[in-house]
């Protein structure tokens, strides 16, 4: 502050009031930017989890909500209360979410307590998968499972109905209010003791502790296992950390433990997940498990298949000492063994040493115990162990008729257990093969990042600017600029897509992805590939090769087809959440949907609000107060008066006397652009003063009398990362803003260019004249009249350092151009001959003029209106 | 019969090109030779207006001052900056022996790239668009101009040629 005072003296408090704000609302706006890149790969991250038909954790549902939370509140901020109804279409789609999660949980009744003799695996929605499953191996094929019996669900049910307990946990919520992962954590932490505080109602007491008593009963050991069995519904959002066991369990500890593995299904996710939308719809209906301890020797996993080579004819065996859960959580090295299917030997791989177990204690609960040094580098299991255990699970294995994942346990007697048994989900092809050998003389190019894998031949099609996506022809190739969300319109046209620049986290690549379109970003060369020529994008691997290879298409297309064990699952309820949140729907800024009211997904919201905060930023800007007071005015031999405003909150190089050195601007964009307009020159030495001006009729500027105010000065806010130049040219005056971070997803160059000394269609020609060199830069364009629009994006900071110095050019050679824009030949000449100047690649043969909507001669536009377009 | 004024058969002045006097004589060429095909846009009289960076009128170019602008220099005289001066090989044909072709040739791209305002007619002498036909056709005639700027007010509106007025004046005695 104390600088600030020095730099504008006393009674300035209000210059720096304005100084001060502009730099706040220019902190929040890189915050914001920063923020929204990360929720870009949150929901990248969802989709590819998504398509590949991965479980979907609540807790990553609830943390892109928030993130997206947090960004409507800064984007309020930023730019104020109209931005407000953004929470009310946030909290739509998130009870949309939540409706489609709903409808996935539903209890039926059924008796309280089953016991595993009379269970079979259609049971599964009453009392679980876990449960389920062991009934059917006891009960239908009379394999080895400890005897035990089910809680169903309904119980649960029963149990949080008779403590009014969904009541008290959404009051509970509602105390809470909104919160952050951490009050998130304690709240779920109360949840759960209230549940365990809760008394189990006298009916579902009976029933457990009745068929406890015949349980122990038959059992010689009283030691028993209770445990979570969850009704998990395939696609459906799965939370996790609902898996719960507790061993060693007694009489005395029954039904606490039964309620601790009800609480279990309260985690900060779906706790989370219920706020606002009453606890009954999410909490995940819990069916519990009690059976009898396996005093276990040895434990382990059985793979009826060996996951990392599914065709090979073995089994894959994995053992330790003692309880099995030491494996599950991955505490010890296991033994690992080879079981072939065919006629069941027994290979050993590999012999950990083993040199802890777990143990029940007497008293209850379990505890570590030292293995004896005789047996620590012993196999845990014996071959004829093995070889009735593999017996067991290809039994298991056919009776439901793909691989199975099983656990198992051996006491101390020498009995073998199975105490789970569940579908092996196997990674098959998931490693994408390398290209054939043959094709490596062929390849064009590499090293892009894969969008979306699979692979596409066809003839290439550049598309250079947004007009050209209407011409892309069916099965083309289309190699794009920008990853453009605009490319929407040829995903279902294309055969693949790449684009020069871009990575994995783009708006484009969700829609990709969505589509299903073999894509691939950051093929820089792909851009130099000529159109028409036939080639093939390797979008899983990256690499372009020459001519069409049906036969790498046809095995990518194999690779990314569903698996025949993800064509089982459902996954309905899940696509339609994971649309809720990633799909696309607002896609060109310039389109009239492009608003608040249509946000309808997570995506569209954090498009919307990126998009906005770029304009709000920009207005903000422009509309600061004072701007040459509070800014330095800069030193240079350009006659142009620049007001330069640092927004960084503390910069090198102090301010002398009011004024910035050019080589003071520690600005990259500023820099970069300010290098181009000084290598271009200021074109117009003095008129040698002999020469008499006279007044003439030109643009509506000179006949109507208002001479542009020349004495208005240009001004600049920059950073280092960022610029908003506002140049005011004569009688044009153009603004660029560019931001050039180190994420390229976060980039981007903004120009806008207005008006002019001209009449309306030779400022008209002017304006087509940079659409078209800007085009050529990669830039996309709009225009209407005498104003346009051109963004560049996704691209690294080098590249558009780049084109921001060809801008800077740009702008010197078109001052009062638009006075010499006659005719369309003409036009056309200047075009060619600053193309040629800038070093910029010509468009393709045959297309220029030739877009739809686009190049109408001017000769055909209806006449000037009324004060031009300004 | 009343003769015609000046406004009358003036030809407006956005039927001419317009450039900036900073521009280049390449750049009037392109204006001046109605580039591509469409030759009916092609400027009339072959003239190319210059004008200010505040947009003010400053002068007319015509063809030979483009061909002035690039006929190779013997000297470095500031003179030689008036097209207007006698073309040198005109005062004395022996000087065209040293404008060897290739050393010729091999100066124009430099030439052409010399700004318009060195080459320019600077506007001297105008019209009113209430001035006679007659009373212009003689102040064309006693200036030597081929086109003179019509004035309305303070503003040029048009150019009168030269050709254009000895039209008119024939219809007068036909």
């Amino acid at each position: 502050m104390g600088l600030f005072q020095r730099m504008f003296g006393k009674g300035s408090d209000e210059h720096l009031a304005a100084l001060r704000r502009i730099r706040e609302k220019f902190s929040l706006f890189r915050s914001l930017l920063d923020h929204q890149n990360r929720v870009l790969k949150d929901i990248g991250q969802l989709e590819v989890r998504s398509r590949r038909n991965l479980p979907i954790e609540a807790a990553d549902v609830v943390a892109v909500e928030e993130a997206v939370a947090g960004l409507v509140e800064q984007m309020v901020e930023l730019g104020g209360d109209s931005y407000a109804v953004l929470r009310e279409r946030l909290s739509e789609v998130r009870r949309e979410i939540r409706a489609d999660a709903a409808g996935t949980r539903r209890v039926a009744p059924d008796e309280f307590v089953i016991p595993y003799d009379r269970l079979g695996r259609e049971r599964a929605p009453s009392v679980g998968n876990k449960n389920a499953n062991l009934g059917e191996l006891r009960s239908r094929l009379g394999l080895p499972v400890p005897d035990g019996f089910a809680v169903s669900a309904w119980g649960f049910h029963r149990f949080l109905e008779a403590n009014a307990l969904r009541e008290k946990i959404d009051a509970l919520l509602r105390e809470a209010g909104p919160a952050g992962p951490g009050e998130r954590d304690a709240a779920a932490g109360r949840v759960r003791s209230l549940v365990v505080a809760s008394p189990v109602p006298d009916d579902l007491r009976a029933a457990i502790t009745d068929a406890f008593e015949k349980l122990s009963a038959r059992c010689r050991d009283h030691r028993f296992a209770v445990r979570s069995s969850a009704i998990d519904e395939d696609g459906a959002l799965s939370f996790a950390g609902q898996f719960v066991t507790l061993l060693n369990v007694g009489r005395d500890n029954l039904l606490e433990s039964y309620k601790h593995v009800l609480a279990s299904t309260f985690t900060p996710a779906s706790v989370h997940f219920a706020r606002g939308r009453g606890a009954e719809q999410f909490e995940s209906p819990m069916g519990v498990g009690c059976l009898a301890l396996v005093d276990a020797a040895a434990s382990g996993v059985l793979y009826t298949r060996d996951p990392l080579d599914p065709d090979a004819p073995r089994m894959l065996v994995n053992a330790i000492r003692g309880l099995g859960a030491y494996l599950v959580d991955g505490v010890l090295t296991p033994d690992v063994f080879h079981v072939s299917r065919d006629d069941r030997s027994v290979a050993l791989v590999r012999v950990a040493k083993k040199t802890v177990q777990l143990v029940p204690q007497p008293g209850g609960g379990v505890a570590e115990a030292p293995v004896p040094q005789a047996d620590q580098e012993r196999p845990a299991a014996s071959d004829d162990q093995l070889r009735m255990l593999a017996g067991f699970a290809l039994r298991v294995e056919e009776h439901y008729g793909v691989p199975q994942d099983i656990e198992w346990a051996i006491d101390h007697d020498g009995r073998l257990f199975l105490l789970q048994a569940r579908p092996l989900r196997l990674v098959r092809r998931r490693t994408p093969a390398p290209a054939p050998p043959e094709l490596h003389g062929r390849a064009l190019a590499g090293g892009g990042t894969c969008i979306c894998p699979g692979a596409g031949a066809g003839p290439v099609f550049h598309v250079r600017s947004p007009g050209d996506i209407h011409l892309v022809p069916d099965g083309a190739v289309v190699v794009a600029e920008n990853p453009s969300p605009r490319l929407i319109a040829i995903m279902h046209r294309a055969a693949a897509l790449v684009t020069r620049v871009g990575g994995a986290a783009s708006h484009m690549a969700t829609l990709a992805r969505e589509a299903g379109i073999p894509t691939v970003a950051g093929i820089e060369r792909a851009g130099e590939l000529p159109d028409g020529m036939e080639i093939t994008v390797d979008a899983t691997a990256g690499t372009l090769y020459e001519g069409p290879q049906r036969e790498l298409v046809d095995a990518r297309r194999r690779e990314t087809e569903p698996q025949a064990d993800d064509a089982g699952a459902a996954p309905s309820p899940l696509r339609r959440t994971v649309e809720r949140i990633a799909h696309l729907n607002l896609i060109s800024p310039g389109d009239p949907e492009f608003r608040a009211e249509r946000c309808r997904t997570l995506h569209d919201i954090t498009r919307f609000i990126h998009q906005r905060a770029m304009e709000e930023m920009f207005g903000t800007a422009r509309a600061t107060a004072h701007k040459d007071r509070i800014g330095l005015r800069l030193k240079t031999d350009i006659p142009l008066a620049v007001d330069v405003i640092r927004l960084d909150e503390e910069h090198a190089g102090a301010a002398r006397r009011g004024k910035v050195a050019e080589a003071e601007l520690d600005s990259v964009p500023m820099q970069a652009l300010w290098s181009g307009i000084k290598e271009e020159g200021w074109p117009s030495r003095p008129v040698p003063a002999d020469l008499k001006g006279f007044l003439a009729v030109m643009g509506t500027n000179i006949t109507e009398g208002n001479q542009p105010q020349f004495s208005e000065s240009s001004y600049a806010f920059v950073s280092r990362e960022y610029m908003l130049f506002n140049i005011r040219m004569g009688y044009h005056y153009a603004t660029i803003e560019a931001l050039l971070t180190a994420e390229p997803s976060a980039n981007y160059v903004r120009m806008q260019f207005k008006e002019g000394g001209a009449p309306l269609e030779r400022r008209v020609r002017r304006i087509r004249l940079i659409c078209d060199l800007l085009r050529r830069m990669g830039f996309e364009t709009s225009s209407q009249a005498d104003f346009m629009d051109a963004t560049l994006a996704y691209q690294d900071a080098d590249t558009l350092a780049h084109r921001l110095r060809l801008l800077g050019r740009v702008n010197i050679m078109t001052k009062q151009l638009d006075m010499a824009l006659s005719n369309d030949s003409v036009t056309q000449w200047y075009t060619d001959d600053f193309s040629r100047r800038l070093g910029l690649e010509s468009a393709p043969a045959g297309r220029t003029g030739a877009r739809p909507g686009g190049d109408v001669p001017i000769a055909k536009l209806p006449p000037e209106r009324e004060g031009g377009a300004s | 019969m009343t003769s015609k004024r000046a406004g009358e058969i003036m030809i407006p002045l956005d039927r001419f090109p317009h450039i900036p006097y900073w521009f280049t004589l390449r750049q009037a060429m392109a204006e001046l030779s109605g580039v591509g095909p469409d030759q009916t846009l092609r400027c009339p009289c072959g003239i190319v207006l210059v004008f200010s960076a505040q947009n003010q009128l400053l002068g007319m170019l015509r063809a030979q001052d483009i061909l002035g602008g690039l006929r190779p220099r013997l000297t470095s005289s500031a003179a030689e900056n008036r097209a207007d001066r006698a073309f040198d090989v005109a005062v004395d044909p022996n000087l065209f022996r040293f404008y060897e072709y290739e050393r010729a040739v091999g100066k124009l791209p430099e030439q052409i790239e010399r700004p318009v305002v060195d080459f320019m007619q600077p506007l001297a002498t105008t019209v009113n668009v209430d001035d006679d036909l007659l009373q212009t056709a003689y102040l064309m005639i006693h200036e030597g101009l081929d086109q003179v700027p019509v004035l309305e007010g303070e503003r040029i509106v048009g150019l009168v040629s030269a050709l254009d007025a000895l039209r008119h004046i024939a219809r007068l005695v036909v």
